[in-house]
């Protein structure tokens, strides 16, 4: 039986579909032929392609990730998909599917399932169902529609927690490398902290996991005989265990692997030591979460870090000569328009370049984000109280202290201060 | 252990933008010309442009509203698809009051059947699937504060206005404010206002932004295929496959004889791209572009292209055609730069032996 996995972003080239490639091994090594489809703007796909590749590969069940932004296009496919062949399933998973309200599942007319726990183990489970010819049956980690539309909630599927149990997407090939000029790495999953405006840490259950430094080495071993040395590893916080940071950073230069990388990381979670281990070892980019730059925006997210101490990592990098990136927020409960300025001087006064991911963005409420259940605590006022269950709040809404037209003019006068035009990388 | 892979192989290529020539047509032939566009759109790319290159608006606008309404119907079925719909016509009034009879009498009439995918856009929190971006060729008597008020009136709704300018117009890319208004600018190499000939230069002007793109993202930039095209001239019903084919005459089909989209796409992947210059086309437009009144930053960035052309034709055995680009290249690029395409001029001389 195959399965087609599909990740949509047509505003932007595609990446590499790291999420997806773990799915695809994970379901690969279990029998299943698997095809990973990555489409971003430079990809040529047309309707009458993507026909094609239905009638050809046949899958009986397509997975497509869903992100807020990318929601249109997720329900265009899945309406495709059904015009072809109706018997195909399709589930969706990502940061908008796993805490999307019954309702909003709802109204998605040819979504079969959405994944609400870990990737590999639901849709495998997903799948053997398919294959035993009982779709709906023994399920576990999804919410799924039987024929009448009604919507069902399966008890939770635990992933695990030793990240090597699962197989690699690099080590299976499950990737095309052709035009791969940068590998996506996730050495690790989740966060332990309570950012009341991420996603992340109620995705994880507030729980970070981690892949052995060998299993890290050799996918990067695997990686560079593709002929790919750009890394840009994905988990939040890298260095959270610092002693496993260094021995990877040993690691890579023991084993003179030539890299060159991008890493995020909290401001609190690096060391001068760290720093010039990084800058050896090939560390180009490092970004941290600032979000804001008012202390008392900043002691009420939930993300207890110090604005000093932000300070002292961007210095420690820029000691090495680490180009340093910081993500920032604006719109955040309890800012005011000078909170937001602030935030924007501070960028500036740190001589960090004001491009790429250093381009700030306004807050987003995503479904599973603290804000979502409770944005009337901190008298947030939605914008846009029509727009489908599938859709969340976004970034449709005024706070107490910033109204539509304050956003508006924090926002150019980010731009105004870009030296790229505002686009930023990581949304 | 089951197979994986990637599906890029699987999939043909899609088409990312139809250029068709409009012109007078009787309704038979704007029938068919309607039927074939609705066809090619589940060829065309998930992301893809579409420009109606007309004469003027008012004798076109039977045209542009068809065709447009073509665009919706499949839009509306296929939520997956974006589509840049730009209709470049002149615009001969030169007063605040004629400008602003155009823009209530055309533009409000064809944004008014959009309003939908603005709303869809909002509500996803999504720029708009469908986007329409007029490219308006100016009269030579206009004067930039008019063009200022349409530009910033198309902008309130939601329209991203470009420009067309020939020569006899290049004195507006003096006014900053109207420069900063404009999505994006078009230049015509002479004073020519043809649809065809503006067609080319259109289809010009993009093949050298995706051979500059192309030139700084890629380590080693071989020139390929641009990007797959179709160019239909409404007139007579030829499809071509690109610029240098349309250049040439030797169409693909006759759109008004042959009622098979499927048929049009099968010629178009067996023969339409595979005979074609690409080197020699991509060589050639950037000289074209060498006394535009564009920054010099970009005339720069043209040099480094030709310098780069150059060396590749070099590469190729043809250090004839390599002179004349590294030529080209020296008269564009800065000082800084002259060194190495010097040494590299000097070496073509001798291997010609004109040294």
């Amino acid at each position: 039986m195959n399965v087609l996995l599909i990740e949509i972003n047509p505003f932007a080239s595609a990446t590499t579909p790291i999420s997806l490639g773990y799915i695809a091994a994970y379901l690969k090594s279990n029998g299943f032929g698997v095809k990973i489809l990555a489409v971003g703007e430079d990809m040529s796909l047309s309707c009458s392609g993507f026909h094609e590749l239905i009638n050809s590969f046949k899958p009986a069940l397509v997975g497509l990730t869903a992100y807020q932004r990318t929601m249109l296009y997720v329900r265009g496919f899945a309406r495709l998909i059904k015009s072809i062949d109706n018997n195909i399933k399709i589930i969706i998973g990502g940061p908008q599917a796993t805490f999307m309200p019954s309702s909003g599942f709802a109204e998605l007319a040819d979504i079969d399932y959405i994944c609400r726990s870990s990737g590999e183990v639901t849709v495998l489970c997903v799948a053997q169902a398919i294959k035993n010819g009982a779709p709906f049956s023994n399920l576990s980690g999804v919410s799924y529609k039987d024929s009448d539309g009604a919507v069902y909630d399966t008890p939770e599927l635990e992933g695990f927690t030793d990240l090597d149990q699962y197989p690699s997407a690099y080590l299976n090939d499950v990737f095309d490398y052709s035009r791969m000029r940068e590998a996506i790495m996730l050495t690790s999953r989740g966060c332990p902290h309570h950012c009341l405006y991420c996603y992340t840490p109620l995705a994880f259950n507030h729980k970070i996991t981690f892949h052995s430094v060998d299993r890290v080495i050799d996918e990067i071993k695997w990686i560079r005989g593709k002929g790919v040395r750009r890394l840009w590893f994905a988990d939040p916080n890298i260095s959270f265990k610092p002693e496993r940071m260094i021995e990877l950073l040993d690691r890579i230069l023991s084993e003179n692997l030539e890299l060159e990388m991008w890493m995020q990381t909290r401001a609190d979670l690096v060391t001068k030591e760290l720093m010039k281990k990084m800058k050896q070892a090939g560390v180009s980019v490092i970004a941290y979460g600032l979000e804001s730059a008012s202390e008392q925006v900043l002691t009420r997210l939930g993300k207890h870090l110090a604005i000093e101490k932000v300070v002292q990592a961007i210095k420690m990098a820029q000691q090495q000569e680490i180009e340093v990136e910081l993500f920032t927020i604006f719109g955040l409960p309890y800012e005011t328009f000078d909170d937001a300025v602030k935030t924007l001087e501070f960028v500036k006064k740190n001589k960090v370049k004001i491009m790429g991911n250093t381009n700030s963005q306004q807050m987003q409420i995503y479904f599973g984000t603290h804000l979502t259940g409770h944005y009337k605590d901190y008298n947030i006022r939605p914008l846009n109280t029509d727009r489908p269950a599938y859709i969340s709040i976004g970034s449709q809404y005024e706070t107490e202290y910033m109204r539509t037209s304050e956003l508006h003019k924090i926002q150019n006068m980010w731009r105004a201060h870009s030296l790229d035009g505002g686009k930023r990388i990581v949304s | 252990m089951g197979e994986s892979g990637s599906c890029r192989e699987m999939i043909k290529t899609a088409i990312h933008k139809i250029y068709v020539i409009l012109s007078k047509q009787d309704k038979g032939d704007l029938e068919q010309l309607s039927r074939t566009l609705s066809g090619l759109f589940s060829y065309m790319n998930m992301t893809s442009n579409l420009y109606l290159v007309a004469g003027n608006l008012p004798e076109s606008m039977p045209q542009v509203e068809r065709i447009q309404k073509d665009v919706i119907k499949f839009l509306r079925m296929n939520l997956f698809a974006r589509l840049y719909l730009h209709f470049v016509h002149s615009v001969p009034q030169t007063t605040i009051k004629g400008i602003d009879y155009y823009f209530q009498y055309y533009y409000q009439c064809l944004k008014r059947e959009t309003r939908e995918f603005d709303q869809e856009g909002y509500i996803h929190q999504e720029v708009p699937r469908f986007m329409l971006l007029p490219v308006i060729v100016p009269d030579k008597r206009v004067k930039p504060a008019s063009l200022i008020t349409l530009l910033d009136t198309l902008k309130g709704v939601f329209m991203l206005p470009c420009l067309y300018l020939d020569r006899s117009v290049f004195f507006l890319t003096q006014d900053e404010d109207l420069m900063a208004r404009t999505e994006k600018v078009y230049y015509g190499d002479d004073n020519s206002r043809e649809p065809a000939e503006i067609a080319c230069n259109m289809f010009n002007g993009d093949l050298l932004d995706d051979s500059l793109a192309m030139l700084t993202s890629e380590d080693r930039f071989i020139p390929g295929p641009c990007q797959a095209s179709l160019i239909i001239s409404a007139q007579d019903g030829k499809a071509y496959t690109c610029l240098d084919a349309f250049r040439k005459n030797e169409s693909l089909t006759d759109i008004y004889k042959s009622n098979s989209v499927d048929a049009l796409m099968t010629l178009y992947y067996e023969h339409g791209r595979s005979k074609r210059d690409c080197l020699g086309c991509r060589a050639r437009i950037p000289e074209s572009f060498a006394d535009l009144p564009i920054s010099q930053g970009r005339k720069q960035r043209i040099g480094a292209l030709l310098c780069h052309f150059g060396t590749l034709y070099h590469d190729a055995g043809d250090d004839i055609q390599a002179v004349g680009k590294y030529e080209q290249s020296l008269k564009l690029s800065s000082v800084q730069e002259a060194g190495h395409i010097n040494f590299r001029l000097g070496l073509g001389y001798t291997n010609i032996g004109t040294l």
